[in-house]
């Protein structure tokens, strides 16, 4: 799996803005299999942006 | 991934890491980790706790359940980062003072099991389960979902709430007994 940074944003506007201003920054959130694809070699992601304690919904699709 | 750094501090960091903090069966864990790092990983390449299985390691397979904040979860598909803060219990956290949970007594007692991969997996699934149950959780088979208070804990609940768990062995029959028994003991003991 190519590396990546984690980041962790405060609430969901955060993770939006963060997504928005960087086309390969994906939503980690629940229910997602974006780690299966990445494991596989079949997603690449440089940037990971969690909200805590909510699950961002995972209409992006991972870049291959 | 994860690799084991013999004389290294576990909280020592390297290029490209970045620190987490969980605290794992009961113990607080200040590490650095690789982003990429799942817990799955951490528990067994770091941590040494290898108690939890790698089967799939595609969240299929549920060998690799642990409980996260009293919630079980497949750790192959968690990443360890995404955890900072979080309580986990693996099947070596279930024992008090030497003496197992009853989940894990039940797996002896019924023969849970034939080769033992997935048993960790199975155990702490069933630990959670159980929880889920008396909670008041309800599942797909659950007949009267408006029902309040403890879901009865029919064979059909059992099945279905342990249908993320597999067992190649093909122990299910055991496994059940195990699950039902333990359920029991632990109702008729709150």
């Amino acid at each position: 799996m190519r590396t990546f940074t984690y980041t962790r944003a405060s609430d969901a506007r955060a993770a939006v803005a963060a997504v928005a201003r960087d086309p390969d920054t994906r939503f980690l959130g629940g229910g997602t299999n974006l780690l299966d694809l990445m494991k596989m070699g079949l997603a690449h992601v440089r940037n990971r942006v969690r909200e805590p304690h909510k699950h961002i919904a995972t209409g992006v699709s991972p870049s291959t | 991934m994860g690799t084991i750094r013999p004389g290294q501090p576990e909280g020592a960091e390297r290029a490209g890491e970045a620190r987490v903090t969980l605290t794992i069966n009961g113990r607080r864990r200040e590490l650095a980790v690789d982003p990429r790092t799942t817990l799955l990983d951490l528990l067994r390449e770091r941590l040494a706790l290898t108690g939890t299985k790698k089967g799939c390691d595609h969240g299929q397979c549920g060998a690799c359940t642990v409980l996260v904040n009293g919630r079980r979860i497949n750790s192959c598909r968690a990443l360890a980062m995404a955890h900072d803060g979080d309580q986990v219990v693996t099947v070596e956290g279930l024992e008090r003072e030497g003496v197992l949970h009853p989940v894990q007594q039940a797996f002896l007692e019924h023969d849970g099991f034939q080769c033992g991969y997935c048993t960790p997996g199975q155990i702490c699934s069933a630990v959670a389960l159980l929880d889920e149950m008396r909670a008041g959780a309800v599942s797909a088979v659950t007949p009267d979902v408006s029902r309040a208070g403890a879901v009865p804990l029919t064979d059909d609940e059992i099945r279905e709430r342990m249908s993320g768990n597999l067992c190649r062995c093909g122990a299910y029959a055991g496994i059940m007994a195990a699950v039902r028994d333990a359920g029991g003991r632990l109702r008729s003991a709150s």
